[in-house]
């Protein structure tokens, strides 16, 4: 308690020094709005980067066969292809398939529960691949089943038939038939583009649509196809460990099988993914430096006032010494002055946090701040300035009371 | 009541040695007014240091009020110095941020009163040395004089068993030397201890007892000195 009364005095001997303490109280309240802004905006984006996309990216790649000779058999090179790939020791499994997450390309269609044009169309991105899908990209199914081989069709590209069963993600079946609801939806028909109905045959839990930044990214539809056409893309799970090896290994192997054509794109998904986010990543690395330097500027900055302030003070400290104050008295001064513009600071940052959030959002249509990120903020900004005074105040504890009786 | 014997303090740097105090040897009893004097690094700041716990000394043995001196950590030395020293300074040495209440405040603080303990022994000190209307005023809108008579309310606040007063008048005119004189005799008689460090031998005079300071030890003294018996048969 007697700690907290001594702020009465300390807040008002800081009055009669407005100007220093009015920079410490601006840098802090302006380092905090930036920070807190920062750190939010980067959680945000790294939140983006990191959320899972269904598959199993660590141990997954692609790559592309395409043909290139006029008697090339896209359709027997597919098949070829699948059966190769699928027998090699560490492979798990594989797909052709016409797209996948992070890959960012891909078509997606409007599903409905009715034909009725008034009916709200739910967006959703487009998978085609076969049974196989499951397991190569590693997803869970939640409801209902998996195809079976019988479901697969081959599709000519311009080839609109759509097979009579699909598979659909969570929240496309959530979107559709409500959050509670979305289990029943297995064995319900959707249609596409307000005509073709399909019967859902499965859900499963998590497959993100190919491009990342899509407002709908959660939402997919997966029909069992295969795409001839001559270049088709596989997606390749590996045994953990065994990425790299099976990305060298499997495309000179694919590439010698067959001539006709050739190997080219081979990524694993972890590449893939990286240069999907490389300006995401490139935005989170700058913004944690900027909040580094930001908290490491601020902090010299209150160090260097505090430093200037004891300085300046060294005989009222050796005054305050010869007239009983111990060492620990004289860093707890200090210290709880520090505290004290620190707390008027964050006062003013809070103002300027939500200041620079509003324009932000309102300019740059970023995400309103979480409340949450205010009182870390502050946390910070107090754990910064306190630390950033340690060094002035234990020099402050250093002064002789004996400074008291000599004449400056 | 204060007994040094044989004090000695030595400043080093790292081309020469000063002997501040050699052998210094003293007794003041309760209720002495102490006149301190000497010429200019004779000696007699490090004295009123050593004697006031602002500074360490290197040998010999220090007994305040009853209490060896020697081996206290900074924290006992600092609640000693709080609770049974006051102190009066040239150059007042006032908070020049702090109004009058809180200047005198500040060693109340340190001594741990409650706020309503702190606010009797503020303004009964401050009316004590006439300054009672004025709590509110900064050091920077008095007089000298006023300052020093803050300085003193700051003193006499914790009520102190011993008032060690560092050149008192050295920053006054005489009017102003005289009314805070008249001061220190006042608090004196009220039964204060007090040690006074002056150049000025008409302000050491009006001191009960007088003693010189030069090379480091008392080499003189006026009034009913009194030295420890146990040194004053090698010493004196």
């Amino acid at each position: 308690m007697q700690f907290f009364l001594n702020l009465g005095p300390i807040f008002r001997a800081l009055m009669r020094q407005r100007f220093s303490a009015i920079l410490v109280v601006v840098q802090i309240a302006i380092t905090m709005a930036i920070i807190t802004n920062g750190l939010a905006i980067t959680w945000e984006r790294f939140l983006h980067i990191e959320r899972h996309t269904g598959i199993d990216e660590h141990n997954s790649f692609f790559l592309t066969s395409s043909g290139f000779t006029q008697g090339f058999n896209p359709r027997a090179t597919i098949e070829n292809d699948l059966s190769l790939i699928r027998a090699t020791n560490g492979v798990i499994d594989a797909v052709q398939t016409n797209s996948f997450p992070l890959s960012d390309s891909g078509n997606w269609y409007e599903l409905q529960t009715t034909t009725d044009k008034d009916a709200a169309l739910i967006p959703a991105a487009s998978y085609k691949f076969d049974e196989h899908g499951i397991n190569t990209f590693g997803l869970t199914l939640v409801a209902g089943e998996n195809f079976s081989a019988q479901d697969t069709l081959w599709l000519d590209e311009a080839d609109s038939q759509w097979p009579s069963h699909v598979l659909i993600s969570q929240a496309t079946a959530s979107a559709l038939f409500g959050e509670a609801q979305w289990q029943t939806a297995v064995g319900k028909t959707l249609f596409v583009n307000q005509s073709t109905p399909l019967i859902i045959k499965g859900i499963v839990k998590r497959l993100h649509a190919p491009w990342v930044d899509w407002p709908h990214v959660e939402k997919t539809i997966i029909s069992p196809a295969r795409v001839t056409h001559n270049s088709a893309r596989y997606v390749i799970r590996t045994q953990p460990g065994r990425l790299n090896d099976l990305m060298q290994s499997l495309s000179a192997s694919l590439a010698k099988e067959n001539t006709q054509r050739v190997i080219r794109k081979v990524k694993s998904i972890q590449q893939a993914k990286d240069e999907i986010y490389a300006a995401d990543i490139a935005t989170v690395s700058i913004l944690l430096v900027v909040i580094v330097v930001l908290a490491f500027v601020t902090a010299m900055g209150v160090a260097g006032l505090a430093s200037f302030n004891i300085d300046k003070r060294r005989q009222q400290i050796g005054i305050r010494r010869a007239l009983g104050a111990s060492k620990g008295q004289i860093l707890q001064y200090f210290m709880l002055e520090n505290a004290l513009l620190c707390a008027i600071g964050a006062v003013l940052g809070v103002l300027l946090t939500f200041m620079l959030n509003i324009f932000l959002v309102d300019r740059y249509s970023l995400t309103p701040l979480p409340l949450l990120y205010v009182p870390i903020g502050v946390l910070i900004l107090f754990f910064i300035s306190q630390l950033a005074v340690i060094k002035p105040a234990v020099r402050a504890m250093s002064v002789s009371p004996a400074m008291a009786t000599r004449s400056l | 009541m204060l007994t040094m014997n044989n004090i000695g303090k030595v400043f080093t740097t790292d081309v020469v040695q000063t002997h501040a105090l050699r052998d210094f040897s003293l007794q003041v009893n309760e209720g002495d007014f102490l006149a301190v004097t000497g010429t200019s690094g004779s000696g007699k700041t490090t004295f009123l240091n050593v004697a006031g716990l602002l500074e360490t000394f290197d040998s010999g043995q220090y007994t305040l009020d009853g209490q060896d001196i020697q081996g206290l950590n900074d924290r006992a030395r600092s609640q000693l110095r709080n609770e049974k020293i006051g102190f009066i300074f040239q150059s007042f040495n006032l908070i020049p941020d702090l109004n009058l209440f809180d200047n005198v405040d500040v060693p109340l603080r340190y001594r741990g009163f409650n706020a309503s303990q702190r606010k009797e022994r503020i303004i009964n000190s401050l009316e004590r040395v006439g300054l009672g209307k004025r709590l509110k005023h900064l050091p920077s809108q008095l007089s000298g004089g006023q300052q020093q008579r803050v300085a003193i309310a700051r003193a006499l606040a914790g009520s102190p068993r011993f008032l060690l007063a560092d050149e008192p008048t050295g920053n006054l005119d005489s009017d102003m030397a005289k009314s805070v004189m008249a001061l220190l005799q006042e608090i004196n008689q009220s039964g204060t201890t007090i040690i006074m460090v002056t150049h000025d031998k008409t302000l050491a005079e009006q001191a009960q007892r007088q003693i010189i300071v030069r090379d480091g030890k008392v080499c003189d003294s006026t009034g009913p000195i009194t030295r420890p018996e146990s040194v004053s048969a090698t010493n004196v």
